[in-house]
């Protein structure tokens, strides 16, 4: 069990591996699992959207 | 529950009868309307086609119910309210009669004197969010406004945290046309409505009390009518008295919303739907509240959106009945909504 580092929504889930992307229930960021024990997760990289500015 | 529809053939009436028609908790004995009266509730809805057998009676024929749902023109249901509490049943009133407690503030919003102030603390807000012991036990129940539901229920949360600064909160509202009713005039009218981005009320609104009676702080509201049937879309702009971060929102709304079956948070950081948007709610009775922090301007916007005519008025009645009736919430509210539509 973790927190999600954008919402601080509860994130959990003991059959995923390292590395792995999922989204955040709550807000939907992608997050990776960068640990096990303990279970750790960051916000995946993504590609920068560019809309013309 | 043997339940009455008084006033039904508008929009709001007809909302509530979609919903009671097959609700397992109601038994929908009378249906009012004067200008209606003798012909089916399909004249007036045609989704009840097949559905309902009954038709409108006058006013005057009104008999007792355990639940009486008024959605009547604002100012008819002050007139007429001790004599429909006295028939012992609950009172569950969809017009802003019974809105707001202070009497002085019916000449400036509504341009009269309310014939029964005596009333008006007696009625319990209908907002299930924040009066839902409350509502268990009422007799006269005042469902918010569609506009002032959508900011009250983004906004209180934050005042409840004592963040909201003495600056007044600017809501900037949009709303479809079913909100001004079935009888409009020349503004319904398709080449009037067609295309419209109309400022119908830059200041004044009478939805304008109702948010400052539920979140304690100054309120400057201006409404706009766009292209749409159904919807509401609430912008709030709160100038703050300390930091907030987003943090802090998602757990100040988390803690006031997260078990609420019709309140959702909305603020995603992918996808086409980030915010809440009207446009999926029709039908449903949710309201999606989102959110951004202003930083640099110790601001925070909020973003609500529901429909007008569910969680903004018959959706929001049928969920107060529930209440009472002592049947699960969301009984009779279970639509998801369309998409694409």
């Amino acid at each position: 069990m973790t927190q999600c580092p954008e919402c601080d929504a509860a994130v959990a889930n003991s059959a995923m591996v390292t590395g792995e992307i999922f989204p955040c229930p709550d807000c939907g960021t992608e997050l990776e699992v960068t640990g096990k024990e303990p279970f750790t997760v960051e916000p995946a990289p993504k590609e920068a959207e560019d809309w013309g500015e | 529950m043997k339940v009455s529809v008084v006033g039904g053939s508008g929009y709001v009436g007809g909302e509530l009868l979609r919903l009671l028609a097959r609700h397992p908790a109601a038994e929908l004995s009378q249906v009012t309307s004067d200008s209606m009266a003798g012909r089916p509730l399909s004249r007036a809805h045609p989704t009840l086609r097949k559905v309902s057998s009954l038709t409108f009676v006058p006013h005057a024929a009104l008999g007792p119910a355990d639940v009486t749902f008024v959605a009547t023109p604002h100012g008819e249901a002050m007139a007429r309210m001790p004599e429909l509490l006295a028939s012992g049943g609950t009172v569950i009133d969809l017009s802003a009669d019974h809105r707001l407690r202070d009497p002085a503030q019916y000449p400036r919003y509504y341009h009269a004197d309310h014939p029964h102030p005596e009333l008006l603390s007696r009625a319990v807000p209908g907002i299930p969010e924040f009066y839902r012991d409350a509502l268990r036990g009422a007799s006269l129940i005042a469902v918010p406004g569609c506009i002032a539901t959508a900011a009250i229920l983004a906004l209180k949360p934050l005042a409840a945290q004592g963040w909201i600064g003495p600056s007044p909160i600017v809501v900037d509202a949009k709303s479809g046309s079913s909100a001004s009713g079935r009888d409009a005039g020349p503004a319904g009218l398709h080449a009037e409505r067609s295309g419209v981005m109309r400022a119908y009320a830059p200041t004044g609104h009478r939805h304008t009390a109702e948010i400052e009676q539920e979140v304690g702080s100054p309120v400057a509201l201006s409404c706009h009518g766009v292209e749409a049937v159904r919807g509401v879309l609430a912008t709030a702009h709160v100038f703050l008295r300390q930091p907030v971060t987003e943090k802090d929102l998602w757990r100040t709304y988390r803690a006031a919303f997260g078990s609420e079956p019709f309140v959702r948070i909305v603020h995603e950081s992918d996808g086409l739907y980030r915010e809440p948007e009207p446009k999926i709610l029709a039908g449903t009775n949710f309201c999606d509240i989102g959110f951004a922090v202003d930083a640099s301007r110790g601001r925070v916007v909020t973003l609500s959106a529901l429909d007008n005519l569910m969680k903004g008025a018959a959706g929001a009645a049928v969920q107060c009945f529930n209440l009472k009736a002592g049947v699960p919430e969301t009984t009779g509210l279970d639509f998801l909504g369309l998409h694409p539509i």
